[in-house]
């Protein structure tokens, strides 16, 4: 049953093959079982239940239409906020604070019928590509994991009576996690045999996402995509993750990282599945001024599409160093694939492609150093003892609610935006931006409707071989495919496309124009029905008590 | 210094050359890498990270990073931010907003939120009646021009 | 030995300069300012330096809700209720520009003169301080709504010009930007007390070209420009409220040479403060520099009980405030009629030629159709247009009548305004109509009334507005007599009325109370005067033989008072050399010998009398004992006569027959009449009901009203 899509989940529920709150039980049950996995970090499996209850009433014969996901059972990256419900960013800053409002993602999703298991694990503030720089621990890629076969019974009664407030009693880092209530051992004992270290990274920085849609606790899943902070996860967990276009989702409860960049992303199984969920998001927000106004047409997936006379354009510039062979071979697998069913095919180039990843750098810590300027602990947050003096009492608070990469990125921010560098660095990276935007803009001009990508340049590392080097280094590396798409704006969707030799799964990025989600979609679709990847299947894990 | 894969390694360029070859002529997608290294010596040096700037930049950001490992990660990132160097701007307007050709949304003037103290101030640590606190600030000293002797 | 407190010479040190001198007077009223020396000081001082000032003028919007955010914006709310997500920085919130916001900012800055910038941009101003909860400030450094920008207005010092003088201010830009919250200082605690009710209210900031030269130079232009958001209604321009703040940037320099130091001054909530703190951070400057110091690039705090510029202890003055775009706001594009797009509807977009048809009059205009049309002087048009409402008030009573306008104007400017000021009321709260100002005014151009009687007519229409002036001026009888013949015979039927009269030349030995005099003015030119009793004063000085010169004062229409002495028939007054000619008329049937103890008054005889708790049994007592009433006060004379009686006494508090009736009328006790003569102390209503009289130097003679019965009082008895 949770193998389904989305798109099957619904008809099931509406058929009446299934009930909202049986299907509610059993994403539950899944996540007790995960655990492991460090996927949730705050689990609202009572809100789901009441949600449930609701969603059920909705399918009730003479209630009237249900809502588009009455019933669904569906995730939340933790820096989206919600009502009541702790949102912590994977941040000790955080680590208390229980936002007043719902985003409007979240809204929406409530709205139409959606049911919220808990939230997810990322890295702190979306800083990362691998969701390891997290105050609860890293979360794990499902692919080839050894699950443990503990009995979880004695952990599901303390999740009945956990609170899914703030924790304003235990900053203890492994006691405050649900997951570790009751359990008197260390956090790697919990989570498996402490030797086991060669399981790889989830991606990030909404690895607990991803891991959520790929595992079966939910049938779908917000995350945010900065930098490819949707798609890289997605293409290593083996998933759909979609990117819209800048203004199409709404950012109003979104806890910003590049507020020029920061895009509401998408996880789901299928294409269909993302369609879905994108129609019940995307519209005009009042509260936020960077949504378009235009109406939006709900988009609708035939099952029959053909890609004939699509003109697929290849980036010659997207084959970057360090690319491994199997994402170069399935990259040119899907171009000949295209070439076959009609579609033109060619080369074209985005000259700027290389010196995209630097000028995010450079964007995103002057962002990141003005965006945390509001975190000094007096109207939320962290707070110190020290009465001092107000930089004293903030510099205090900011220290220890930050972990080091926030920090650095702070401090490189403000070296960026001195007067005497602004012109130098901040200006020269926004003039970069817009070759970037423009050499997007001329090759579709030029006729090219989708562009093929990669989306990251390799299979999903092994964590111990991940943190080796910095965070800066390694975001660096991983979202050279990914950040350009932001940078310009336009939208973007990974596809999984095959297993990699490892046995691990390798994704591709379609590139559509400004709010050609339309097009984006269909030919997505296409891929994945052509190539008929092997999703995960944890099904087995259900036998076990 | 000899240019070698080993002296750009060591100054995080972690790029080497190939020129792109002819591919298979069926598959549009090139064979080997693209990207184009760059000399680090053609880019403007970092500028030397003394105790003042370093003591300024902690206090416009009021983190504290004044340590050997700090001081390092952001000449770091200031060397990668050096790259840029490499491309020509000249004429190339800076970009703000991806939204720039459009209108601005404007809101009607009318009052339709505030008046819900308590939710604002549940997440606040330390609260004195309806008040925010904070350590005292701005505070005008009654100092004295100086008389003659 | 200690020298008497109130004169003496000391050794005094010049706080600006240094010089030590014997002869500077210490007045222990005033603080220790030797003002003769630091008026030559500063004129000496000034004509070698030129001080430069430019000031940043920060204006709150009047409009219902904040700039990015939907919250209410009103003054004096409970604290932290007019605050929304976004205004609490709270982690997600983003801003929405208000269009209210903009249309405003546009309206004032095509009346200031600028040009309007087609594409203006919003940025992030960084600086921590715990009423910024954001970390930074958004506002518009790099491309503001509108630069440039032209101000005409009038300057008036009389210490320095005789008449007005029109000038010119140029403005740098005009930009939106979000105002900060209110920190209150709790000392005790050690800590700051956060209210985030402003945090979030759309300012209009607008930075003037640094092209002022003094403070009264400056206070000008602020007074034109709170004018002016007035009429536009883009902000109220209450600076005691924070509506209107003024920063300002001075330093000095020496003809020729260039630009020093700059010192920001803020803190400045009153258009007096801004004048006095400019006056003094130039004269400071000038000293320190003249006396070989340099000027530190510092922020001050003007402290206005001192009258002083301090040093703001802070972190230092922030130098960099790390701008950057931002993000959450696209570019603002407004269009005029030709640039706006196709497709567009109107409702989404601001057209800058819509706003420029909603402009109103400005001042300026107002003060060049008063010249031209009504050939009022430049003074004269200032003063109006300067009081809000006087201006709509002036025409309305020129409107389509022929009165004079320089009449009008006159008696607006003078009369009227300072009897609104009396009673602390504006322009636009004040009761009275202008069709009774007309008529005042018109009284006055026929010589019906004088003038001291149109400002006690329009006092007492102040009072009862259902009046008309010609109502008043008949209930009254004050219609001015002019009439020869009329007033040949009044005097006549006084002479009659007075037939034992001392024949011209007879000596009046002083010491003789009874006396009245009546003069008829001579001259043809002045008005006849009003009618007075007076007697003289009584000369009880036995001890001493030489003579008290008694001196009587006749009032004349214009106010004026001539002194001359009683023993002559005619002479010149001695104040004005006025040669008037009279006759002594000795009182007989009026006669009022009042007796032992008791002093005369105008006809009337008055004793004071100790203690009573009560009134009634105030007036109880003097009919009884006196055969008199107790006092009623009728006219302001009356008034100061009883007031210095009862302050010569050891119990200087007095009740009045007047007590207050349930309808909350004012009545005397014996024959319940309204009481229309009043002398409050304060303005404000009380609640007790009964009323007493005393007297201070400083306020005069003025009732209070006293609680029945709970005061022993002293009583004044009347026959």
């Amino acid at each position: 049953m949770l193998s389904l899509t989305l798109k099957s989940a619904l008809s099931q529920l509406r058929e009446g093959k299934t009930s909202a709150k049986e299907l509610c039980e059993k994403c539950i049950e899944r996540a007790a079982k995960l655990r492991e996995l460090n996927a949730l970090v705050t689990e609202t499996f009572q809100i789901a239940r009441s949600q449930a209850e609701h969603a059920a009433a909705g399918y009730s014969v003479g209630s009237g239409e249900p809502g588009p996901l009455a019933g669904i059972p569906v995730a939340v990256k933790d820096n989206f906020c919600t009502k009541g419900v702790r949102t912590s960013c994977a941040s000790h800053m955080l680590q208390n604070y229980a936002p007043p409002y719902n985003a409007t993602m979240v809204q929406k999703m409530a709205d139409g019928g959606a049911v919220l298991i808990g939230k997810t694990n990322l890295d702190e503030y979306g800083m990362g590509s691998a969701s390891v720089e997290s105050i609860y621990g890293a979360t794990r890629n499902p692919w080839k994991y050894r699950f443990s076969h503990r009995n979880n019974v004695e952990f599901e009664n303390q999740v009945e009576q956990s609170n899914n407030g703030p924790d304003n009693e235990n900053n203890d880092l492994y006691t405050s996690h649900p997951a570790m209530r009751g359990y008197k051992g260390s956090l790697s004992e919990r989570m498996g045999d402490k030797n086991y270290t060669d399981w790889h990274v989830a991606g990030g920085s909404s690895g607990g996402s991803a891991v959520a849609v790929a595992s079966g606790i939910c049938f779908g899943a917000l995350g945010s995509d900065t930098g490819g902070s949707t798609r890289n996860p997605a293409s290593y967990c083996g998933i759909v993750g979609l990117k819209s276009t800048y203004g199409l989702l709404s950012r109003h409860g979104l806890i910003p990282l590049v507020n020029s960049m920061d895009v509401p992303g998408i996880f789901s199984r299928s294409v269909d599945d993302a369609a879905i969920l994108l129609n019940c998001l995307a519209g005009h927000d009042v509260f936020d001024s960077t949504t378009v106004p235009d109406e939006y047409n709900p988009i609708h997936l035939p099952d029959d599409i053909s890609v004939k006379g699509l003109h697929i354009g290849i980036p010659k510039e997207y084959h970057a160093p360090g690319t491994s062979a199997d994402v170069i071979d399935a990259w040119r697998k899907m171009a000949d694939m295209f070439d076959n069913a009609g579609a033109k095919v060619s080369q074209v180039s985005l000259p700027h492609t290389q010196y995209s990843i630097l000028c995010y750098s450079v964007l995103c810590c002057c962002e990141v150093a003005s965006n945390m300027a509001r975190y000094d602990g007096i109207e939320f947050g962290l707070r110190t003892n020290d009465m001092a003096s107000t930089e004293q009492l903030y510099a205090d608070s900011r220290h220890k609610g930050f972990n080091d990469v926030v920090r650095g990125r702070i401090f490189a921010g403000n070296y960026f935006l001195l007067r005497k560098n602004y012109e130098r660095y901040f200006l020269k990276a926004q003039r970069v931006r817009r070759l970037i935007s423009d050499d997007f803009r001329t090759v579709f001009n030029n006729g090219v409707d989708l562009l093929l990508t990669p989306t990251t340049l390799s299979d999903a590392p092994r964590h111990d071989w991940y943190v080796q080097e910095d965070n800066r280094t390694r975001s660096v590396q991983q979202d050279v495919y990914t950040q350009p798409i932001n940078l310009a704006g336009v939208p973007a969707v990974t596809v999984p496309i095959c297993l990699s030799c490892n046995g691990l799964p390798i994704g591709l990025q379609l590139i559509g124009q400004h709010f050609g989600e339309k097009q984006m979609l269909l030919a997505a679709k296409w891929m994945e029905q052509q190539c008929c990847f092997p999703s995960l299947n944890l099904d087995f894990l259900d036998q076990i008590p | 210094m000899r240019l070698t894969l080993k002296t750009l390694k060591k100054f995080g360029v972690i790029y080497y050359t190939r020129v792109v070859r002819c591919y298979s002529s069926q598959s549009k997608v090139p064979d080997k890498p693209t990207w184009i290294p760059i000399n680090p010596l053609q880019l403007p040096e970092v500028p030397p990270l003394d105790k003042e700037l370093i003591n300024h930049l902690e206090r416009l950001s009021l983190v504290e990073f004044n340590n050997v490992a700090g001081v390092e990660r952001l000449a770091k990132a200031i060397e990668s931010a050096n790259q840029l160097y490499m491309v020509n701007t000249d004429g190339v307007e800076p970009l703000d907003s991806v939204l720039e050709d459009r209108n601005l949304y404007l809101r009607d003037d009318i009052v339709c939120e505030g008046n819900c103290r308590d939710d604002i101030m549940s997440n606040a640590v330390k609260t004195v009646e309806e008040y925010f606190v904070a350590p005292p600030g701005n505070i005008p000293l009654k100092k004295k021009d100086d008389g003659p002797a | 030995m200690a020298a008497p407190l109130n004169k003496m010479r000391t050794e005094i040190v010049c706080r600006l300069c240094g010089k030590i001198s014997r002869s500077f007077v210490h007045r222990p009223l005033l603080r220790c300012q030797p003002k003769r020396h630091l008026r030559k000081h500063n004129n000496q001082s000034r004509e070698k330096w030129k001080g430069v000032v430019g000031l940043e003028i920060h204006a709150q919007i009047a409009t219902s809700s904040k700039l990015f955010s939907g919250s209410a914006t009103h003054f004096g709310a409970p604290t932290n209720t007019q605050v929304s997500f976004f205004d609490a920085a709270l982690p997600g919130t983003l801003p929405v520009l208000n269009r209210g916001c903009v249309e405003a900012s546009v309206l004032t800055a095509l009346a200031l003169g600028c040009d309007i910038n087609r594409v203006s941009k919003f940025d992030r101003k960084h600086y921590f301080y715990a009423d910024l909860p954001a970390g930074y400030q958004i506002t518009q450094q790099r491309q503001p709504i509108a630069r440039l920008g032209k101000v005409q207005y009038v300057v008036y010092d009389p210490a320095v010009n005789k008449y007005p003088v029109q000038t010119v201010a140029n403005l740098t830009q005009l930009q939106l930007e979000q105002d900060s919250g209110k920190s209150l200082h709790d000392t005790d605690e050690g800590q700051s007390l956060i209210d985030l009710n402003r945090a979030g209210v759309g300012l209009m900031e607008i930075v003037t070209e640094p092209e002022f030269t003094s403070g009264e130079d400056a206070a000008s232009f602020i007074k034109e420009l709170q004018l002016i958001l007035q009429v536009l209604g883009t902000c109220d321009g209450k600076m005691a409220e924070g509506s209107l703040r003024v920063d300002a940037n001075i330093s000095v320099h020496k003809q020729g040479e260039p630009l020093g130091v700059r010192t920001e001054v803020k803190n400045l909530n009153s258009i007096r403060s801004v004048a006095k703190a400019i006056e003094f951070e130039i004269e400071r400057q000038i000293c320190e520099l003249e006396r070989g110091r340099s000027i530190a690039n510092e922020t001050r705090s003007f402290d206005p009980e001192a009258g002083e510029t301090v040093p703001m202890r802070d972190k230092e003055k922030i130098l960099d405030y790390r701008f950057m775009p931002e993000p959450n706001l696209p570019p603002l594009h407004l269009y005029d009629d030709k640039s706006m797009p196709e497709g567009v509807k109107p409702s989404d977009v601001i057209s800058i030629d819509a706003i420029q048809k909603r402009l109103p009059e400005l001042p300026n205009q107002m003060r060049e159709r008063l010249q031209g049309q009504h050939g009022l002087t430049l003074l004269q048009a200032a003063l109006i247009v300067s009081e809000e409402g006087l201006v709509r008030l002036f025409d309305d009573v020129i409107c389509d009548s022929k009165r004079n306008p320089q009449t009008v104007a006159n008696f607006l400017s003078n009369e009227y305004l300072s009897l609104l000021n009396k009673r602390d009321v504006s322009v636009i709260e004040s009761p009275v109509r202008s069709a009774v100002i007309g008529e005042v005014c018109d009284m006055l151009e026929n010589s019906d009334i004088s003038l001291k009687i149109a400002k006690r007519v329009i006092e007492e229409v102040f009072d009862d507005p259902s009046q008309s002036a010609a109502d008043v001026v008949r209930e009254n009888d004050w219609r001015q007599i002019t009439d020869e013949e009329e007033l040949e015979k009044l005097c006549q039927q006084i002479i009659s009325d007075h037939p034992q009269r001392p024949s011209p030349g007879n000596k009046i030995k002083s010491g003789q109370p009874d006396q009245v005099w009546i003069t008829p003015c001579p001259d043809n030119k002045t008005k006849f005067a009003q009618e007075q009793v007076w007697t003289t004063r009584q000369s009880s000085h036995k001890k001493t033989k030489s003579r008290q010169k008694d001196y009587v004062r006749r009032q004349h229409v214009e106010g004026r008072s001539h002194v001359f002495r009683t023993t002559h028939s005619s002479g010149a007054c001695r104040a004005c050399y006025l040669d008037i000619y009279f006759t002594l008329f000795p009182l007989t049937a009026q006669t009022v010998s009042c007796g032992h103890l008791w002093k005369e008054f105008q006809g009337s005889c008055y004793f004071y009398d100790y203690g009573t708790n009560t009134p009634e049994a105030a007036n109880e007592l003097c009919k009884e004992t006196h055969d008199a009433h107790l006092v009623k006060i009728t006219s302001e004379e009356e008034n100061t006569f009883v007031g210095k009686l009862v302050s010569k006494t050891t119990l200087p508090i007095s009740w009045i027959a007047a007590k207050r009736s349930e309808s909350g009328e004012w009545k005397w006790i014996d024959n319940g009449e309204n009481v229309t003569f009043k002398a409050w102390a304060l303005k404000k209503k009380s609640v007790f009901n009964c009323a007493g009289i005393i007297y201070s130097d400083l306020t005069g003679a003025s009732w209070v009203s006293l609680n029945c019965d709970l005061y022993y009082c002293g009583f004044v008895c009347e026959r």
